[in-house]
């Protein structure tokens, strides 16, 4: 044995300290099928994985000078998009969303005139 | 079967139609060399690896509110994943007329870069994710 050894075997006053503390709750045994308890518990925030964003349809505008899945500016477009790819088009004023106002007709304004 | 010249070709980015601002395009289909080389014989082996393709296009660079620059550095910018479909003509896809795609991330931008007297023109490269860039003729 090293004298290191030695000196750690002969120090048996510290482990009354330990016993001062609260006993802690007797543990349940855990199933085999679940992870040991001295496990770190699971992240509850699931990881972000590249391309894993799920589209979603979307009825917008087309606001900008840009064709936008193949329609003219001015004219309803229905995409399926993530989030990421919707706020890229949003921000760049490609579209906007479309609302009930946009499927009113325009009043107030008479042919030939 | 007749020569292509290009003269409409379709570049689509995130849905956006920039053809009007794009001069040039290219698809690069590239697979990772891998080399498996032994002693069965006198020369090198090698057998394809991981998929890396891309698309290449020069853009005519324009500032103005839903062009080219508004629509790359949104991406850039975003960090998003989106597709980018380019097509030799603007006729739909069909066996004469195929349709490249991938779903594309933008990791470099430059927005401007130029001399006096020179067309403002940026090269953007969009490396293709996963799967690679798929052909379809429908």
């Amino acid at each position: 044995m090293t004298p290191a050894r030695q000196r750690k075997a002969a120090e048996p006053a510290e482990a009354p300290k330990i016993q001062d503390r609260p006993a802690a709750p007797a543990r349940k045994k855990a199933p085999s099928s679940e992870p040991p308890a001295d496990d770190f518990p699971p992240n509850p925030v699931p990881p972000v994985k590249a391309g894993a964003e799920k589209p979603t349809e979307r009825e917008l505008k087309v606001t900008g000078p840009k064709e936008v899945g193949g329609v003219a500016p001015g004219g309803r477009v229905v995409l399926t998009l993530t989030d990421g790819q919707y706020e890229a088009l949003r921000r760049s004023h490609h579209v906007a969303p479309w609302t009930e106002q946009d499927d009113q007709p325009v009043s107030g304004l008479e042919e030939g005139k | 079967m007749a020569k292509t010249v290009l003269r409409d070709c379709q570049v689509i980015i995130n849905g956006v139609n920039l053809s009007d601002h794009a001069s040039s395009v290219e698809i690069n289909f590239v697979k990772d060399e891998v080399e498996t080389t032994n002693f069965s014989g006198q020369g090198r082996e090698r057998i394809a690896g991981l998929k890396d393709d891309s698309f290449v296009v020069t853009f005519q660079q324009d500032y103005a509110s839903g062009e080219v620059d508004e629509t790359l550095f949104a991406l850039y910018d975003g960090e998003t994943e989106f597709t980018v479909e380019v097509r030799p003509t603007a006729a739909a896809a069909s066996p004469t007329n195929p349709k490249f795609t991938g779903t594309c991330i933008v990791l470099e931008y430059q927005p401007l870069a130029g001399s006096v007297g020179d067309l403002s023109e940026t090269e953007v490269t969009f490396p293709s994710q996963r799967t690679g860039i798929t052909r379809a003729t429908a």
